[in-house]
């Protein structure tokens, strides 16, 4: 841990030095901004900005001022389409995946010796986007009176409770704060402050690590008996336009029934750039609303987006390239770290007994996965841009071994053939395979809501297991009931896009059954969360895994975390517990050609908050 | 003044025409006499039905479309799980029909490849290398109608690819599809319009001969049913339906669920006919005679309303067909792997189609042909149910 103190202090200093800030600091600001202080009518840059900035390092060059950034989403459930351009947490996850945590709002942290106490240092001066001071009891607002309110949270994140007992929160000064836990927490700075260390409640996704106090008090039942927590939540939102933020823009336009949502520059925003202009360049973000994502695409294929990372379609591609000269932007393909773009959940924990012992044998799973031409579905579905695969991490990720992402990956139907005559399913006169016992085996895919490449796969796949003797149909259902199915045991074999292919291991589903959203046993991922009182008993094999992870959760040692991962990705792919078929296809982005520091390369991640590592903050038009 | 007594002679000169016509045709049957007598309502109906022409070609096409859904697996060249996967996105070909003077269809063999800018797959024709087309080639096996098992289809080439209307993402062969996909479509019309009218008749029957409270309560039931607007019924009843069942039981599913909407138009038609018919004398005499109320119903009434039966059966195809069509393009209908024609054109959905791949659209036009062949033959039908009127 002091290794990482020292990097941190150093980095600082560096920063620091290089850039003078010691010095007497001198810092621009955008024109309106400017203005309005002439007028009287905010205080200046330096008055705005906390003591030491956040140093935003340009991918390209130091921008200008001004413009619109117009983008497009599908509504309040895309809410990642403006979420994650304006991602700022306590710790920010690094732009290359391989470096380490990145200070954030907290300018630097460490752990004690024993690893149960980790102090946060935030910022001197940060200002909420109204230009109240940001400091601890904005952190302890969120602990006590959101995640600890069983009325707002019905159970706090698991990172935050330690051997059963919720951390302990002691407040040192307006910019100190001390995280105790019964226990070494191995996954409080990765989890907790850089991934769910945003403002509460990010959309949908309801997790957080501050809130603003001296604004939502008025609305909390606790300190207002007027209140309700319907209200609170209401105000809380993000799409609230009068909440306060720590984020680059603040929506000031959305509200039911609009068609666009407007996000303004936030004047008391904490980052510049090394020439000392506050941030962000970019006045203000337009987001326009497409009930229907093909109107979505057709929209970026005429230029009407000026950079737009989300929602674009891989098989519009050819469209866009065909149309990029004339409407004046570029098409880049950043690499999605998806382990795979389908992964195929063999589920081990279903309630048809004989299909169970079926699904548990290691065979049965490699065989299926040996079945598949993954060259064939890269061509069909994802115009030969991805690449076959087994389940594993992506190259970039710090748990990659090579290796690994060609296990079981090859296409061998003959070996595949062979595994499942070994254990015993037998050919019957119709070609078809029979289970042990003689009697019929048929198992269903199901899924949800996919679109035309994804169905294409899926077809391929259940033509390529049908040819091996293994009767398969396939279900597509509606996202709701889907998830229900799936998540309530029900689903033979779920199909799911699997993504965080860089770091599986900040909500571990697809690794282990870490919970029901585990879909290789879902019935043993309850058991696991419900420690034991709900769901059904695992296997050895994963009450192995299961140990592992909890030996990951109780280590705050980088290295023995790294191990304990390895290994648990190399037990899940030797062990076929997600059959993979292409990974790693492309996000398409279309950029108008004005728009800079957008780089040319980005392996993108939800889990990392694509593209909110870029700085979005920084990109700015070069008119 | 002078212009009505041009008419008068022109519709006096009419008149006689058609009285030496009646007298020539008269002439005729008297001499072939045994007709004269024995030319049933069928046959009457028959030689009226031929005389309209458009009605005729609709038949035809209507013929032609069912012999093709029950031969299927002989004329598609390829099965539905045939999937070619290197000819993915394949342009329609063009078939060559001579090559040195004579008449020998092929095709051109096809270099394959990707084009490395846009990622898209390009087809260039190699004009040196011909692939004859050839028929009854042996090909995929199939069983004939469910039953007979058989591996010959009427055309097909024994290297390459021939695909009539191009390939669709798997690289299956849209021409084959449509026609499997007919199957469906066509007979989700037959079954559905055989269930509603079963519903229909009976019930408008039973109104119309009955009367009183039992007409009240089967009319104001058709009204209710016919006041909600279709299409979001359709949808609101499919939505419903649990989307794990596998999709033979959706198909008939849906099937009933079309049909029951789809009575009430021809309960009250009928209801009307009865409510005519049951005053008629020979009604009257069955009665007299002693027969109960299903003899007349089953005996007399249904058969004598046959002919509109058939009518209205035919028209209500086009529209069993158009909805299976559009609850499957909106995605609430039947779904894949099934093959349907609306299946086809819910996959045809999205701008890629609409930009790049254009002959995806192509069932479209299937639906619209079998719907105006429908028409056009419920129509001719519809002027021939009553051959004593002119």
């Amino acid at each position: 841990m002091k290794r990482s103190i020292l990097l941190v202090g150093l980095v600082l200093v560096i920063i620091g030095s290089g850039l003078g800030i010691y010095a007497a600091p001198k810092y621009n600001e955008a024109p309106e901004l400017a203005a309005l202080v002439k007028a009287g009518k905010l205080p200046p840059v330096e008055e705005r900005l906390p003591k030491e900035p956040l140093v935003v390092k340009p991918i390209e060059s130091i921008g200008k001022y001004g413009g619109v950034w117009r983008r497009g989403f599908t509504g309040v459930n895309d809410f990642h389409a403006f979420g994650r351009h304006v991602y700022d947490p306590i710790l920010r996850w690094p732009q290359d995946p391989k470096d380490p945590i990145q200070p954030g709002l907290a300018k630097e942290w460490f752990w004690s010796n024993d690893g149960k106490v980790l102090t946060l240092r935030l910022r001197e001066g940060l200002k909420w986007s109204d230009g109240h001071p940001f400091t601890t009891q904005d952190i302890t607002f969120w602990w006590y009176d959101i995640e600890l309110d069983p009325n707002i949270t019905a159970a706090p994140h698991s990172e935050w409770i330690v051997d059963g007992k919720p951390m302990e929160l002691e407040v040192v000064d307006d910019y100190t704060i001390k995280l105790k836990f019964a226990k070494p927490n191995g996954l409080a700075e990765a989890v907790g402050l850089a991934f769910h260390g945003n403002q509460w409640p990010l959309g949908f996704e309801r997790f957080g690590f501050f809130a603003p106090r001296h604004y939502l008090e008025q609305f909390h039942p606790k300190y207002n008996p007027k209140a309700d927590y319907a209200l609170f939540e209401e105000k809380a939102l993000d799409y609230n336009t009068e909440r306060p933020v720590m984020t680059a823009w603040k929506i000031t336009e959305w509200g039911p029934g609009a068609t666009r949502l407007v996000a303004k520059r936030n004047p008391y925003y904490w980052k510049v750039d090394p020439a000392g202009n506050q941030l962000p360049y970019i006045d203000e973000i337009v987001l326009t609303l497409f009930e229907d994502v093909e109107a979505l695409n057709l929209r970026a294929i005429e230029g009407g987006f000026d950079f737009q990372f989300r929602r674009i379609s891989l098989s519009n591609y050819p469209s866009l390239i065909a149309n990029r000269d004339r409407y004046g932007y570029r098409v880049l393909r950043w690499p999605d770290a998806l382990s795979t773009k389908s992964g195929y959940f063999i589920n081990q924990s279903i309630d048809d007994k004989g299909l169970r012992e079926i699904f548990q044998n290691p065979k049965f799973r490699q065989a299926l996965s040996l079945a598949i031409n993954r060259e064939q579905i890269n061509e069909v579905s994802y115009l030969g841009t991805g690449v076959p695969r087994s389940f594993s991490v992506v190259p970039d990720s710090p748990y990659f071994e090579p290796g690994t992402d060609q296990l079981y990956a090859q296409y061998d139907p003959v070996l595949a053939n062979k595994l499942l005559d070994e254990i015993g399913l037998r050919k019957g006169p119709d070609g078809f395979r029979t289970r042990p016992d003689g009697s019929r085996l048929a198992i269903t895919v199901e899924g949800t809501d996919w679109d035309k490449a994804t169905l294409d796969e899926v077809e391929l796949v259940v033509a390529a297991w049908n040819s091996i003797g293994i009767r398969t149909t396939m279900n597509i259902m509606s996202r709701e009931i889907y998830w229900t199915r799936a998540c309530s045991n029900e689903v033979e074999v779920a199909v799911w896009t699997v993504d965080r292919g860089i770091n599986p291991m900040v909500d571990p589903i697809y690794i282990f059954p870490f919970d029901e959203r585990s879909w290789m046993a879902p019935a043993f991922g309850t058991w696991y969360k419900s420690q034991g009182k709900l769901g059904q008993e695992p296997t050895p094999f994963f009450k192995e895994m299961m140990a592992l992870y909890d030996e990951f959760r109780a280590t705050v040692d980088p290295d023995k975390q790294n191990e304990i991962a390895k290994k648990l990705i190399r037990m899940n792919v030797e062990n076929v517990l997600v059959i993979g078929t292409v990974g790693m296809t492309p996000s398409v982005v279309v950029v108008g050609n004005d728009f800079r520091n957008v780089p040319d390369n980005f392996t993108t991640d939800w889990i990392y908050m694509a593209p909110g590592t870029l700085e979005p903050c920084h990109f700015y038009f070069d008119r | 003044m002078k212009q009505y007594e041009k008419t008068a002679a022109y519709i006096k000169e009419a008149y006689d025409r058609q009285n030496l016509l009646d007298e020539s045709i008269a002439h005729q049957m008297i001499k072939a006499e045994k007709n004269v007598v024995a030319t049933s309502q069928w046959r009457l109906m028959w030689r009226k039905y031929k005389r309209n022409r458009i009605a005729v070609a609709g038949g035809i096409i209507v013929l032609l479309f069912y012999l093709t859904a029950l031969f299927a697996d002989f004329i598609a060249p390829y099965g539905l799980d045939d999937r070619m996967v290197q000819y993915s996105y394949l342009p329609p070909q063009r078939i060559r029909f001579f090559a040195d003077g004579r008449f020998q269809p092929h095709v051109l063999a096809l270099k394959t490849g990707r084009d490395p800018l846009t990622l898209q797959r390009t087809y260039v024709a190699d004009p040196e290398k011909r692939i004859p087309i050839r028929f009854f080639v042996k090909g995929t096996p199939y069983k004939l109608m469910g039953i007979f098992p058989a591996s010959r289809h009427l055309f097909g080439v024994e290297e390459g690819i021939v695909s009539l209307l191009g390939t669709d993402g798997q690289g299956r062969d849209m021409f084959s599809r449509v026609i499997k996909g007919s199957q469906i479509s066509l007979t989700i019309g037959l079954v559905g319009v055989a269930l509603s009218l079963f519903i229909g008749t009976v019930l408008g029957v039973v109104s119309g001969y009955y009367g009183g409270w039992v007409d009240n309560l089967v009319q104001r039931l058709i009204e209710i049913v016919r006041s909600f607007p279709p299409i979001p019924l359709w949808m609101a009843l499919t939505a419903a339906l649990p989307r794990h069942w596998p999709p033979l039981w959706i198909y008939f599913t849906i099937t009933v669920i079309l049909s029951l909407i789809g009575w009430t138009w021809l309960a009250r038609q009928l209801r009307g006919k009865v409510l005519a018919l049951r005053e008629e004398d020979f009604v009257m005499a069955s009665r007299l005679a002693g027969t109960g109320d299903m003899w007349i119903i089953f005996k007399h009434l249904i058969p004598a309303t046959f002919s509109h039966i058939i009518v209205i059966a035919t028209l209500s195809m086009p529209s069993m067909i158009l909805a299976e069509s559009a609850l499957s393009f909106l995605g609430l209908g039947l779904r894949p792997p099934l093959t349907s024609w609306g299946v086809l054109l819910q996959q045809a959905q999205n701008t890629q189609v609409l930009l790049l791949y254009p002959w995806l659209m192509i069932p479209g036009f299937f639906v619209a042909i079998s719907i105006l062949a429908f028409n056009f033959m419920g129509d001719g039908l519809r002027d021939a149910a009553d051959p004593y009127t002119v």
